[in-house]
């Protein structure tokens, strides 16, 4: 699974016991994740068959007798059109088949997927959501929270600011050097589709951890069952 | 509803000096542990992030798609069937998901695609073709049945095939 610090596991945990009265993350993997994130990747699918067709929303709405609500939902960005709408556009108005889709390669939708997944997490559980999640951003929090100096730097007075200061400067030291690890391991493979990553301060990497934390260690925490789909990709 | 503070971890006179002796390279000779590098097999996302880099391949189903359309005519449902089957049980079409709904109806539409004998459940589809004011509807209702029927096993899996390969066929007729 996807690391995570067992501080910010117990907060998370703690959160979602305070917000939905989900006791177990079996139970939120179920009753939360899931019913969301599915949607979520239809959501990135009916996106790409929408551009590809050239097709807006009230073509979309007219030709699938969609009701105002769901017209709503779907540009408030709340609610991602699902499975069904996708197919139907697929087969009701493009009349083609989903190998004439040229679709991103899967990795692509699948990172949109998820980008779309933690930023909803962002929304739904933080004070003051951050919007922008990126793949750096993602690379960066894996490192992060595979350090124990992750432990330390969950918002609030839980420890001192001697002890978070000490393992602020640890842990961007531990993300700068993986994000280097990982690009000069893109540039061996003569990949060059991997920016070259950002320098992260400890201003910005402190912006991270309390703005993504949450919704990072609710994606993993999703993510935890090994036989939940994603890791074949 | 409760939600996370998420506030600053530190007070920002404090980052800002971390920032300077970072930039003045105090960090430069810092040891920390070593990285623990996830086996990929077991981590889902692999700590060399293959997964996340832009694919050169075609997706999933262009890919079953063709390995089925290869076969033989009378062959394609069965292997069809196999490889929605294999690709349900590992996740990795579409992204991947096991979410009984969404696997089910990519699945068999997938296998209605590459079903080239003809549905046998046109019958079905012909009076939903007749009014294509309703057809939407019509289809968006039938994936909701098998939505709302499958898990009460109203369906057996080559009816829910059938069916699926129906509505799939009958929209590729000319209109």
């Amino acid at each position: 699974m996807l690391p995570t610090s067992p501080d910010w596991r117990t907060a998370t945990e703690a959160l979602l016991e305070a917000q939905r009265g989900e006791k177990t993350t079996d139970s939120f993997i179920q009753s939360s994740f899931r019913r969301q994130f599915f949607p979520i990747i239809s959501g990135v699918y009916f996106d790409e068959v929408k551009t590809f067709a050239n097709l807006d929303l009230e073509t979309i709405k007219s030709e699938l007798k969609l009701t105002k609500g769901t017209e709503s939902r779907w540009y408030s960005g709340h609610s991602a059109p699902g499975p069904d709408k996708f197919f139907a556009v697929v087969l009701l108005m493009l009349k083609l088949d989903l190998n004439s889709i040229p679709f991103p390669g899967r990795n692509v939708m699948l990172f949109r997927s998820v980008r779309g997944q933690i930023e909803r997490f962002s929304e739904d559980y933080c004070v003051r959501p951050s919007t922008g999640f990126n793949l750096i951003l993602f690379r960066a929090m894996i490192h992060a929270m595979s350090h124990p100096s992750a432990d330390k730097l969950v918002p609030g007075d839980r420890w001192t600011q001697v002890i978070r200061e000490k393992n602020l400067t640890e842990s961007v030291k531990r993300v700068n050097t993986g994000l280097k690890d990982d690009h000069e391991a893109y540039r061996r493979k003569g990949l060059t589709v991997f920016p070259k990553p950002p320098v992260v301060d400890p201003q910005t990497l402190s912006s991270w951890y309390s703005n993504w934390g949450i919704p990072y260690t609710l994606f993993a925490m999703g993510t935890k069952d090994a036989n939940w789909g994603i890791e074949d990709v | 509803m409760s939600k996370f503070d998420n506030g600053p971890i530190l007070d920002e006179a404090t980052l800002l000096r971390m920032n300077e002796e970072f930039r003045a390279g105090a960090y430069d000779q810092l040891e920390i542990s070593p990285v623990v590098r996830l086996d990929p097999k077991s981590d889902p996302f692999g700590m060399d992030y293959e997964w996340l880099e832009p694919s050169r391949d075609s997706t999933d189903f262009v890919e079953l798609y063709a390995a089925v359309l290869s076969q033989p005519s009378s062959e394609r449902r069965r292997i069809a069937s196999a490889a929605v089957r294999r690709t349900a049980l590992t996740g990795s079409l579409a992204g991947g998901t096991d979410d009984q709904v969404f696997q089910k109806w990519l699945g068999q539409g997938f296998v209605g695609l590459c079903h080239e004998a003809g549905p046998t459940g046109v019958e079905l589809l012909a009076n939903i073709r007749k009014d294509t004011e309703v057809l939407s509807e019509r289809v968006r209702g039938i994936l909701t049945l098998f939505r709302e029927t499958l898990p009460k096993g109203s369906f057996t899996s080559e009816e829910e095939i059938t069916i699926a390969s129906a509505i799939i066929h009958a929209l590729k007729l000319p209109q």
